[in-house]
């Protein structure tokens, strides 16, 4: 490999280190054509007992990702409908058990409506989008727990 | 009037689009029929006609009238395409419907993305449902597409139960009716050339704009919850709407739009 193609691994662990004692969620250096970002990752969640359904505790971060929930995400840009048609009931609600395959809501894009399914069996646990809201490609429409 | 046509006068076709047929005296929905046909495993090319449907539907629940006499149809199609680009297989319909409707005669313009119109009355709308499948990666093929077609055919406007300002109808243009298995081989011969072309959009979209009404005007889209107003300045590639809007380009990929006449 030609000497200015080798990644400075040494500067990267500066780097590493500074991005820790910093306590800063990103460092960003530049020489020449270069560019090194550095990124601060998420620490692994501790592993719980399953929770209850019932009186669930608040989410400890704000991502429900991290909290083990499953996104089902937009696989297009478009409008986010959870009915088939405006006053028909909704495909799902919140405390629902879905099944994969199961369509969870629409997604609109040019009059052709996206039924979007669950790609997993589990529970709707919240549903961050508005009825007939813009979504954006790969945005989170529906967060499921798994299991089931 | 002139005869509906039956299942086998339209299989004889040997039209690609109607490889298999259900022609029904009445239906609710052929939109809802042929959903269920392909979520059984019907193929490619399975098409659901009915004389009447008596709860026909357009986008979002909205009634559709289906009283004898129109071209009510959906098609089961199962396109090789990404998710992301299934949406164009609504504005490669419209290009085929206006082909269809130009070649006997119609002056048919489309309003974006998809209606057809005559002097600004609406002659045919298209809806499509798509269906991917349950285990997708990120990108991902629709199981199917569910292409529906409402054709005003040898109809009166009043038929409808709509204005003759609102509507138009095949016969009340030709001032005569048309052989309606005829027309729908036509149709989807067109359509099939089209969605035959949808890996190829930019072509499609030469002809969408050659066709269209919309772009160059003033308009109002409706969107839930709010209003624009602008100018339809052209298509982005995927066909989505550009607008501009009080010194904002703005791009819509869905909403009802209105023409403005001033």
């Amino acid at each position: 490999m030609n000497e200015e193609h080798r990644l400075p691994m040494e500067d990267v662990g500066r780097l590493v280190d500074l991005l820790r004692e910093s306590g800063l969620g990103e460092i960003q250096v530049r020489r020449g054509d270069l560019e090194i970002t550095v990124k601060a990752g998420h620490e692994a969640p501790v592993a719980q007992p399953a929770p209850r359904v019932e009186a669930q505790p608040e989410p400890e971060t704000e991502d429900p990702e991290r909290n083990g929930l499953h996104a089902v995400r937009s696989p297009l840009v478009g409008t986010f409908y959870r009915a088939p048609a405006p006053g028909e009931e909704v495909y799902v609600e919140v405390g629902d058990r879905v099944e994969p395959g199961q369509t969870l809501c629409i997604v609109e894009a040019m009059k052709l409506m996206n039924e979007i399914p669950a790609d997993i069996s589990g529970e709707v646990v919240e549903i961050p989008v508005g009825d007939a809201q813009g979504v954006e490609y790969d945005q989170p429409l529906i967060y499921l727990r798994p299991g089931g | 009037m002139a005869i509906f046509p039956d299942r086998e006068a339209i299989e004889l076709l040997g039209n690609p689009l109607a490889r298999r047929v259900e022609a029904h005296d009445e239906v609710g929905s052929t939109q809802e029929r042929a959903r269920e046909l392909a979520r059984a495993g019907a193929p490619h090319g399975t098409l659901v006609v009915s004389r009447v449907q008596t709860g026909g539907r357009g986008r979002l629940g909205r009634e559709w009238g289906s009283p004898p006499g129109g071209l009510w149809m959906s098609l089961v199609l199962r396109p090789d395409i990404e998710l992301d680009h299934a949406s164009r297989v609504t504005l490669a319909a419209a290009v085929g419907v206006a082909k269809t409707l130009r070649g006997i005669g119609i002056e048919a313009h489309i309003k974006w993305p998809n209606d057809l119109l005559v002097g600004g009355r609406k002659i045919c709308g298209i809806l499509a449902a798509g269906a991917p499948p349950g285990r997708g990666e990120k990108t991902f093929r629709p199981e199917f597409v569910i292409l529906g077609v409402g054709l005003n055919a040898n109809l009166s406007p009043s038929d409808l139960g709509v204005s003759p300002e609102t509507a138009a109808t095949v016969s009340s243009e030709l001032g005569s009716e048309v052989d309606l298995l005829g027309l729908l081989d036509s149709l989807l011969s067109h359509l099939n050339a089209e969605l035959q072309r949808v890996e190829d959009f930019a072509a499609v979209l030469d002809d969408w704009r050659a066709f269209n009404c919309t772009l160059g005007k003033r308009v109002r889209v409706e969107k839930p919850g709010r209003t624009l107003e602008g100018l339809a300045l052209d298509l982005t590639s995927e066909g989505a709407l550009v607008l501009e809007s009080g010194g904002e380009v703005i791009e819509l990929h869905e909403g009802d739009v209105e023409h403005l006449r001033f």
